[in-house]
């Protein structure tokens, strides 16, 4: 079983500035070490403000570790970041193109899989509108098109998928299923124990910064 | 993240993404307006058309030369300002992306760069224009042109990622960046040419580099004659060490910026 990546305990701290030369250090991260390995479903969970999205932010290589190492073996990492770049003033084209290049395809990649965007969204005819004219549901749909059109190895994901109506929610998770299935690994992060249980093959209770050792017997299993 | 690519590859992609998204941030700035594109030649026709007037007509200032010399120094000047301008803020406005995505830094500031350099390519033609209306017929030293430019690129580039890159950490130089710009219009002979300065402060002017290229643009466009060669040479070399540095420096800070901006 490839091992996509890896964190060897890992440490981080936010600054806090209070003055000019005095600042505090609020630790969030303190000495977490996990491996993610292919077509595997991982669950975080974790109460608001644990620090989970810290967690996916180092795993994706948004955040540099303090200290400790983090060490992705090749793997096209994507942190499943709805919306990222998009600009009002510009149609569902441009900004599919815009948001796609920015996570990471080129734009030939993205121009290959419009299509598929604008299936997936729904949009129909709106696609030629201006991003300003749109719902926020239509925004969410455009938005997790393009997020899913990247083919990535480690998807990571914050929070459960709420994008749009039912159906669309239904559609989606069905589509996040698909990618998994296909050798695609997953990293959620939640607060809702139910929705991790669904989702993932093995869950980690992370708090204080650490992962907790409890339900071990699962830990590191394959999809 | 992609640690197998080379870095030819990584810088490759910084490039394209930056590129995309001057492109795009042209088209939706268009967007905003009635008139869209037809701005990008309104917009600095009027500019010119206000100095022309003021000096040109109304003033009758400086000599024969003065409106044309002006003008040039002008369009040149605010390019460099404009772009260091819109660079200085990048990175704090791109913050919701840096936060979201693995993305180099240095596209922020670079996009703002290649953006402002294709609405000067449009201002450059209309100011060839408007000095060959003038009687600045194109010679074969408009030539040169292009050369120079391009050593105005090398300077904009570290200048704007510099104040780009500090930014973050100072976020004081917002108030002092548009003082320190302003100082150095007045210094760098926008307004008048050499010979008005004292013989004894020249040496001061010849280390300014935005004084060596608005009188090498002038050199070429208005007096018809060759360049400084040999200060230009040395431009470029001092040029291309201060790039290289500044491209260390987004190397080095490059994955502190994410939790500089959250903190």
């Amino acid at each position: 079983m490839t091992c996509l990546l890896e964190m060897h305990d890992v440490h981080l701290a936010y600054r806090l500035r209070k003055s000019l030369f005095r600042s505090d250090y609020h630790p969030v991260i303190n000495g977490v070490s996990l491996k993610v390995h292919q077509g595997q479903r991982l669950g975080i969970m974790g109460h608001n403000g644990a620090g989970k999205s810290t967690l996916l932010r180092l795993m994706a290589g948004i955040y540099a570790p303090d200290r400790g190492r983090v060490t992705n073996h090749g793997a096209r990492v994507s942190l499943l970041s709805l919306q990222a770049g998009f600009d009002p003033r510009l149609n569902g084209w441009d900004n599919a193109l815009l948001s796609g290049v920015l996570m990471g395809m080129s734009p030939k990649e993205v121009r290959l899989r419009l299509k598929g965007i604008h299936e997936f969204s729904e949009l129909g005819d709106q696609m030629n509108d201006v991003l300003g004219t749109y719902s926020s549901g239509m925004r969410a749909r455009l938005g997790f098109a393009v997020a899913l059109a990247m083919e990535a190895d480690l998807l990571l994901i914050d929070e459960v998928l709420s994008v749009g109506d039912q159906d669309f929610q239904e559609k989606s998770e069905k589509a996040v299923m698909h990618a998994v299935n296909q050798g695609c690994a997953m990293v959620l992060v939640s607060h809702s124990p139910i929705k991790l249980k669904k989702w993932t093959d093995s869950v980690l209770t992370f708090e204080k910064g650490i992962i907790c050792p409890p339900a071990p017997e699962k830990v590191g299993t394959s999809a | 993240m992609h640690r197998n690519k080379s870095s030819f590859d990584a810088v490759y992609r910084i490039f394209q993404v930056s590129w995309l998204r001057a492109l795009m941030g042209l088209k939706a700035e268009s967007r905003g307006t009635r008139l869209g594109y037809l701005w990008w030649i309104i917009e600095p026709a009027m500019h010119l058309a206000v100095y022309y007037l003021a000096f040109g007509v109304l003033l009758k200032h400086g000599g024969d030369d003065y409106v044309a010399f002006l003008l040039v120094g002008i369009v040149h000047w605010l390019w460099f300002s404009k772009s260091i301008m819109n660079a200085s803020q990048s990175i704090l406005v791109g913050r919701g992306l840096i936060l979201q995505l693995p993305l180099h830094t240095g596209i922020f500031p670079l996009a703002e760069i290649f953006r402002d350099l294709m609405k000067q390519i449009i201002v450059v033609v209309i100011l060839l224009l408007i000095l060959s209306v003038m009687g600045y017929l194109p010679s074969a030293y408009w030539t040169i042109y292009p050369f120079i430019f391009l050593l105005q690129i090398l300077l904009t580039l570290p200048c704007a990622g510099l104040v780009a890159a500090l930014m973050p950490f100072i976020p004081d130089l917002r108030v002092i960046v548009p003082a320190c710009l302003q100082l150095a219009m007045f210094l760098s002979g926008v307004f008048f040419s050499g010979d008005l300065v004292p013989e004894s402060f020249h040496w001061l002017l010849s280390l300014n580099p935005a004084y060596l290229l608005l009188e090498a643009y002038r050199d070429i466009l208005i007096r018809q004659q060759q360049p400084d060669w040999h200060m230009l040479a040395t431009l470029l070399v001092a040029l291309l060490f201060f790039n290289i540095i500044v491209i260390a420096l987004f190397g080095r800070f490059n994955r502190q910026y994410a939790r500089i901006i959250q903190e």
